[in-house]
């Protein structure tokens, strides 16, 4: 295809994206909110996105995805975070858990998972880090021993989103001895829940809500048709993900509903002082959209990302924490979650999500090292 | 910022010769400008707009200007080519070898009074780039029924030398009712206001930057690997990763903005893109040069390492065409006058075609 036709047909989806949720924020359906990828809890929503085929979208028919290109994805994913619309229910599971089992998993993960996801129906749980591994994920202790049909996994996750909505848990585990690198010996395996040996336990967030959980895995039996992806291969599976996940719009957008309505909303009453705050911070979101296309079409064209996917994440995470710290100075009352005031609520839920922007998906120091790493200095 | 590598590739050759920091402080030390790099570049025919193919001209200009900006390259390729050719030939003035320069500022200094078959021209202007070495000025004036341009010679011109930071020439220009024949004297359209002059200005600097934050990255980190402390090189230190990171970051947000702006001009925001690529790489310009002179430590401060030569032009660059504040209240405005829901339209209404990779 051409590009000009390639922009024709992405400028219609967005339109069509913008409708639907105009639609669904003037119906009452949804309401905007800030980091509403992570908070925004709303299966229906989902369930919605699903029949209208933007979820998967870049999946093979098959397995219940769309066969469309990466770049319609960036327009639906970007478009949704930039409206503030409640995406949390699927949000990593179309990002990650579905690619990764199209990648590795079984003709049966793929029939009943992928297109689970792909319809909105199916969440999968992700268990990942672990009480004393926080950024060393290579330092896993959760561990899956062989037995007589197949594996027993004993162990805890923790920080795993929604854990106590999910279908499955994708938990990794340490089934063999690190190598060298510390990579080596860890496996993927797709627990269906509930499980009464699997246990969820809340953390609440410091807004009180119910997001993040400890999962208690007490001799979980599983059979070999659980393994995702390669015995010990679990390491390569995760990794390759991860510059998809570092550099996406959802890295510098989870703040945007709060700069977009102050910004909607000073009209030709604001003074030089709030026109060059909201000047400042649109030119950073700006480069930002640039910088996360660069490595969405590097990454299709089959180069290496990772510093410049880190460097997103990194300016972008920050990004997100100072738009609420500029426009503050320029919202008359206190903010409040409560507030029926859209600045009000928008503003405390950016300042209250604020903690976690620059530490999910890897904290920036450590992403920093992999610039530094890329520059040739270690 | 150009899929011409032919262009970019013999470019950076000649200013790898001709350019090194012995050159470029050569020129600040002498006439102020690399006069031998700029009759090497006409040679390569860079230096007359008229060799540019129309379609690629912008980008392939925003192209040299990084090239330069990463060499510190003291010629006045922006001002004579992309803003005074670029006039000259929007509003039909014959072309004309030799140095260029237009009188652009924010505000218009100078007066038009028509008088017989002549206008006189009077007043002045501050900081106009490269002054003192042009062969012709392009002279913005207000005329009896709008701003009005007229090329007058150097010599007609009294001159009050100053210069930037960088020791770059940034002189006074004043007139006292010199006489140019009304011919010559052309209305200043819509389409090359003042306003829009600034505006190639300002996306000139902000790709000269680009290419100026560039070097300050490769210095620091050849300095961080080179330089040796406590028994091992200072980029070994995650203290110093860390700022190098940071410092690498502001380069490529940079250079992506100044690439999109680029390359979208000619669209229903490229003024707010502009002003966007200005203040990215003003905000750049700050971060990053304090970051590179704390890497470098007492050495970047010195007259005979190279790092001041990028540094002391980010830092003047940065304010000039418009500084980022100035296009932050430019950019801040025109977003909030897209009214509620508008932001986000403006920023993606460029089109969603990924970018050619620089």
């Amino acid at each position: 295809m051409i590009p000009s036709e390639i922009d024709q047909q992405c400028r219609l989806l967005r339109e069509e994206v913008r409708d639907f949720l105009r639609h669904e924020i003037r119906s009452g359906a949804i309401t905007p909110q800030c980091d509403a990828w992570l908070t925004g809890f709303d299966p229906a929503f989902t369930r919605r996105l699903g029949t209208r085929g933007w979820l998967g979208m870049t999946w093979p028919k098959a397995y219940g995805g769309h066969e469309r290109s990466q770049l319609e994805r960036f327009v639906v994913i970007e478009e949704l975070l930039a409206a503030g619309a409640p995406t949390a229910a699927h949000h990593t599971n179309d990002r990650q858990v579905g690619p990764m089992i199209l990648r590795c998993g079984t003709e049966q993960q793929k029939k009943t998972v992928v297109a689970g996801i792909a319809r909105g129906e199916c969440i999968v749980a992700i268990g990942l880090s672990e009480p004393d591994v926080g950024s060393d994920l290579a330092s896993v202790r959760t561990r899956a021993t062989r037995t007589d049909t197949g594996w027993r996994i004993t162990g805890s996750k923790i920080w795993t989103s929604f854990a106590h909505h999910a279908h499955y848990l994708i938990a990794l585990c340490r089934t063999g001895d690190a190598d060298a690198q510390r990579h080596g010996g860890l496996t993927q395996f797709i627990i269906k829940l509930p499980n009464p040996h699997v246990r969820v336990r809340p953390i609440r967030l410091l807004t009180g809500g119910h997001h993040f959980n400890q999962v208690f895995l007490d001799d979980v039996e599983v059979s070999d048709d659980d393994v995702l992806g390669e015995v010990g291969g679990a390491w390569a599976q995760i990794s390759a993900e991860l510059a998809l996940e570092r550099s996406g719009p959802e890295r510098f957008l989870s703040t945007f509903p709060l700069l977009s309505h102050v910004t909607g909303a000073a009209g030709g009453s604001a003074n030089d002082e709030m026109l060059c705050a909201i000047g400042d911070l649109t030119s950073q979101l700006w480069a930002l959209r640039a910088m996360s296309m660069d490595v969405a079409d590097m990454l299709e064209h089959g180069q290496s990302t990772n510093a410049e996917a880190a460097m997103v994440k990194d300016l972008g995470t920050r990004f997100e924490g100072d738009v609420p710290e500029r426009l503050r100075a320029f919202i008359a009352a206190e903010p409040s979650l409560s507030s029926a005031d859209s600045a009000q609520s928008l503003l405390a839920q950016a300042i209250l999500q604020s903690p976690g922007y620059t530490l999910r998906g890897g904290a920036n120091e450590i992403l920093r090292g992999i610039v530094a790493r890329d520059l040739g200095l270690r | 910022m150009s899929t011409d590598t032919m262009l970019t590739d013999t470019l950076a050759r000649l200013l790898t010769a001709k350019s090194g920091p012995a050159d470029v402080q050569a020129a600040e030390r002498a006439e102020g400008w690399n006069r031998g790099l700029w009759h090497e570049l006409a040679a390569l025919g860079l230096t007359d707009i008229g060799n540019f193919d129309p379609d690629q001209a912008l980008a392939d200009q925003l192209a040299i200007l990084y090239q330069l900006g990463r060499h510190a390259a003291t010629v006045p390729f922006l001002e004579t080519v992309m803003i005074g050719q670029w006039l000259a030939q929007h509003v039909g003035l014959p072309a004309a070898d030799g140095v260029l320069m237009v009188s652009t500022s924010p505000s218009i200094g100078m007066t038009a009074v028509r008088a017989g078959a002549s206008w006189l021209l009077s007043g002045r202007t501050d900081k106009v780039p490269f002054a003192r070495i042009g062969d012709r000025l392009l002279i913005v004036a207000t005329g009896a029924d709008g701003p009005v341009i007229a090329p007058v010679g150097a010599a007609d011109c009294t001159l009050v030398p100053s210069v930037n930071m960088a020791g770059e020439p940034r002189d006074t220009v004043q007139l006292d009712g010199v006489p140019v024949p009304a011919a010559d004297v052309h209305r200043l359209p819509d389409t090359a206001s003042q306003e829009v002059l600034w505006e190639r200005g300002a996306l000139g600097r902000a790709a000269m930057m680009a290419g100026a934050l560039q070097s300050a990255l490769d210095l620091s980190v050849q300095y961080a690997k080179d330089r040796k402390q406590f028994g091992r090189p200072i980029g070994a230190f995650q203290a110093v990763q860390q700022n190098l990171a940071i410092l690498a970051a502001e380069v490529t947000a940079t250079r992506a903005m100044v690439t999109l702006a680029g390359r979208i001009q000619g669209g229903a925001h490229q003024r707010a893109a502009v002003a966007s690529a200005k203040a990215r790489a003003g905000r750049a310009a700050g971060i990053a040069s304090r970051l590179a002179h704390q890497i470098h430590g007492a050495m970047g401060f010195t007259d005979e390492y190279p790092l001041q030569l990028f540094t002391r032009r980010l830092w003047s660059w940065r304010d000039e065409f418009g500084s980022d504040r100035d296009w932050m209240v430019v950019l801040g405005g025109l977003a909030a006058r897209q009214g509620p829901g508008g932001l986000w339209p403006m920023i993606t209404a460029a089109g969603d075609r990924t970018r050619d990779v620089a």
